[in-house]
Formats: structure tokens, C-alpha cells, sequence
């Protein structure tokens, strides 16, 4: 089969990964990069846990606790108490890198003030790679069902004769 | 009960929070409400033990302490936890320091009558918490040194009406110098240095570590004695000098009775190196 990883990945052509990643401006307005970086500083709040980022598309998050924390990060709705485990802990002045498909959350939680610094950058690439994969997955799907439909007998007549019995041995 | 302001150092990017404050109590107690990685006494803490209490879910209390002091930090994250509360007084799990030392901020002689003038410095507590990573903890204070301005002994007041104390925090320094000067005057003066180690509830007795006398005569004059916590025995001029670690030193000066007042200054320093 042809359409590998890598040659899906081929298939994404610059011109197109760039139109996707550039809207269209206003007219009079120069042109806007959708597919930015962001980078802030992001201060907990004090008890339960609160939504960090819902990922419109897949993005690399990168995050540093700059203070003693403890400061807890996770997919679930709810992480909180901070150490309870639902989360991960973030580590004092170590940055922690997460990839999260489009459609995921990021939720956070701390039991007091804390400073994070926030670097999300988003990966265009890979959703490209992830529409391709899941499109080309839905072909070789669709090609081997109607492989085994068309290879189906009908009939018992249609199924080669069966082999002879072997024969016992005194 | 003190507030300190860790968390707006947090808002305001730094690494860590400094609580510089004068002790108004031997109960004065902080409350921390951030979460340090260490915490250690600060260059300018008279007081030099600190207690350390935090919340800790395996006592049986929930509570764990710690003493930290010049040198001897603690390294590893507290946690101040303020969306939980302590089982055994309900409060919010936040870090609570207090002087471990008993600060004796209105001492008083246990003789009657008192001196007629009293000058207490001010003792602070200097406590340093780190947020992100510790480079260096210092392992002494920084000199500790108070000079007076023109003292005018003897010049009357209620009390003991020819004598001025002056009580100044020591707080297990190790080394300790006492110069006083004296501009020209007919009045004799006599200037008498002790020490107070304190026990909780009491004003305990002073002990002699040293004396100075000044003449009267037309000429200006100045002398100094220094000591050492590891110093004891007899100095050159027979004094017994017991070493050790004290809470509180005593400069005393005194003119003869019915002499009048005369001028006088003072310069203190104290030192956690002895060398």
C-alpha cells in the first residue's frame, strides 16, 4: 500500500500548509499568521481547578512553575486537591512539554498563588498529518471491505473440493 | 497574628520573599501564605532562632515545626495549602513562623529602683523564603551595630535618676564590642556592661561581663571592651567573664550621685564570627 506515514506527510504541500495556516486579511490589513505562539505568565488561583487552554487545534504546551507550587496540571474536569493525585505536579523551575490533540483541555489547579510561565505553539503539521492518516485510514478501510465482499462465495459449489481424509496407518 | 505579603512578591516575579519586621512580643507569630522551597534567617534577624510550623497530614495534630537559625536553613518545599484546613484547629494550612529565641522586648531589671532612662533597641526578625531555585544561604547575620547620639546621663527622670540603661539585642551573637566615649567633664562616670540569658515569664538577673570608668577631667575620653562566647575566666583587670550565648546585652552608665549630668555616646556591635 502506497500511502504511507511518509508519504502522507509528503503530500502536504507548502503552498497548502501555508493556506491553511494563514487566514485570509481584511482588505487593507496585513496579513494574519493563525498558527501563532503564545507566551505569558499565567498565576494560579487559590482551590479547585480551572480550565488552562481548550486546544482548537494540536498544540505543543510548554509550562514552567516559577514558584514552590504545589501546582497540579491534567486532562480532567477535576484535579483538585493539588495532591491528590489527579494531576501531574509540575516541577519547581523545570519546563514540561505536552502535546495535546485538538479538542483537548488542559485544566489546572493550586492551593495558593503560584507563577507559570505559558508557551503554547501550535503544530499545523500534525494536524495535517492526523486528517491525512484518518482519511487514508477510511480508504484502505473502505478498499479491503469490498476486497472481502467481492472475494465471498456464493455457493457452496463455488468452494474448492475438500482434501481427502488421511488414511490410518496400522 | 502578622500578615506577611509572600504572594505579592509572586505577582511581582520574584524569586523569593524577604519579612523584615521589629518584634513587638515574645508571641508574635507570622503567617506565611506561599509555599517556599527553603527558608532561612535573613542578614539583619536579630532574633536568630525561628520557628517553623507547617501542615503535615501524617502527625496526629497535623501539624510539624522546625527551628531554623543562622547557617542552618531548611531546604525542601513547604506547602502553604490554603484550600485546606488543619484538623486540629480548623485553620487554613498556611506556614506560621514565631522567634524560637524569647525576645525580651520590655525587659526591666529585676532591682528596684529602675534607671531613670531606658534606650531599647529595636529587635527585628529578617526571614528570607525562596520560591524557585536556592543558590547560596548565607551562614551568618551581618554585624549588628547601634550608636547612640549624645546620651545625657544623669539627667534626672523618674526611677534611678543618675543612671541609663541601655538594652540591646544579642541573641546568641558570638562576639561583641562596647565603646563608650565621653566628652570633657568634672562629672565621674561609671559604665557597666551585662548580660541577660532570658527564661520565659521572668526578667532575669543580669550578669556583669565587664566595667569602665571615666574620670572627671577636661580631656575627652573613650574606652572599649570586646568579648567572645567562648571566652571565660579573668580578663587583664580581674574581671570575671563568663562566656556563652546571651539574649540580651545590658550597657549601663551611671554618674556619681549628686555629680550631674554629662555627656556621653555609645557604639555597640555585635557579631556571629568571633574571629
Amino acid at each position: 500500500m502506497p500511502n504511507t506515514l511518509a508519504t502522507a506527510a509528503r503530500k502536504v504541500s507548502a503552498a497548502k500548509e501555508l493556506s491553511r495556516a494563514v487566514p485570509k486579511a481584511k482588505p487593507g490589513e496585513p496579513a494574519l499568521q493563525k498558527n501563532h505562539t503564545e507566551i505569558y505568565t499565567y498565576f494560579t488561583e487559590i482551590g479547585g481547578t480551572q480550565l488552562l487552554l481548550t486546544a482548537q487545534e494540536w498544540l505543543r504546551v510548554r509550562l514552567t512553575l516559577e514558584t514552590a507550587g504545589p501546582v497540579a496540571v491534567g486532562t480532567r474536569q477535576q484535579i483538585d486537591p493539588v495532591l491528590s493525585g489527579k494531576g501531574v505536579l509540575l516541577p519547581v523551575g523545570q519546563e514540561v512539554e505536552f502535546v495535546l490533540p485538538r479538542g483537548d483541555r488542559l485544566f489546572i489547579t493550586a492551593a495558593s498563588i503560584n507563577r507559570v510561565k505559558f508557551i503554547t505553539e501550535a503544530i499545523p503539521w500534525l494536524q495535517a498529518i492526523t486528517a491525512e492518516i484518518s482519511k487514508n485510514a477510511s480508504t484502505i478501510v473502505g478498499a479491503l471491505g469490498s476486497l472481502v465482499r467481492r472475494g465471498k462465495p456464493k455457493s457452496a459449489a463455488d468452494l474448492p473440493p475438500c482434501p481427502p481424509p488421511p488414511r490410518r496407518g496400522r | 497574628m502578622h500578615q506577611t505579603q509572600a504572594s505579592d512578591e509572586v505577582l511581582r516575579g520574584k524569586d523569593f520573599w524577604r519579612l523584615r519586621q521589629q518584634l513587638e512580643s515574645a508571641g508574635d507569630i507570622f503567617e506565611i501564605d506561599e509555599s517556599v522551597i527553603a527558608l532561612y534567617v535573613g542578614p539583619d534577624s536579630d532574633a536568630a532562632d525561628l520557628k517553623v510550623t507547617y501542615f503535615d497530614p501524617a502527625q496526629p495534630n497535623g501539624l510539624q515545626s522546625a527551628v531554623i537559625s543562622p547557617g542552618t536553613p531548611f531546604n525542601g518545599r513547604l506547602d502553604a495549602l490554603l484550600d485546606q484546613a488543619i484538623p486540629a484547629t480548623g485553620q487554613k494550612a498556611r506556614i506560621l513562623v514565631q522567634p524560637a529565641d524569647i525576645i525580651g522586648v520590655t525587659y526591666l531589671r529585676p532591682v528596684l529602683p529602675q534607671p531613670a532612662v531606658i534606650v531599647r533597641i529595636p529587635t527585628f526578625i529578617d526571614l528570607i523564603g525562596v520560591f524557585g531555585e536556592l543558590i547560596q544561604v548565607p551562614t551568618q547575620r551581618s554585624d549588628r551595630q547601634f550608636r547612640t547620639p549624645v546620651l545625657t546621663v544623669g539627667a534626672g527622670g523618674t526611677g534611678f535618676p543618675n543612671s541609663t540603661d541601655i538594652v540591646f539585642p544579642l541573641y546568641n551573637r558570638r562576639c561583641w564590642s562596647v565603646e563608650v566615649s565621653r566628652s570633657p567633664s568634672a562629672v565621674s562616670m561609671d559604665v557597666d556592661i551585662s548580660a541577660v540569658r532570658l527564661t520565659p515569664g521572668a526578667n532575669n538577673q543580669p550578669v556583669s561581663l565587664g566595667s569602665m570608668s571615666f574620670a572627671g577631667i577636661s580631656v575627652e575620653q573613650t574606652q572599649s571592651l570586646s568579648f567572645r562566647a567562648c571566652e571565660t575566666g579573668l580578663d587583664s583587670a580581674d574581671v570575671q567573664r563568663p562566656g556563652g550565648l546571651w539574649d540580651l546585652l545590658l550597657v549601663n552608665l551611671q554618674t556619681t550621685a549628686g555629680g550631674g549630668p554629662t555627656p556621653a555616646s555609645v557604639a555597640i556591635t555585635a557579631s556571629d564570627r568571633e574571629g
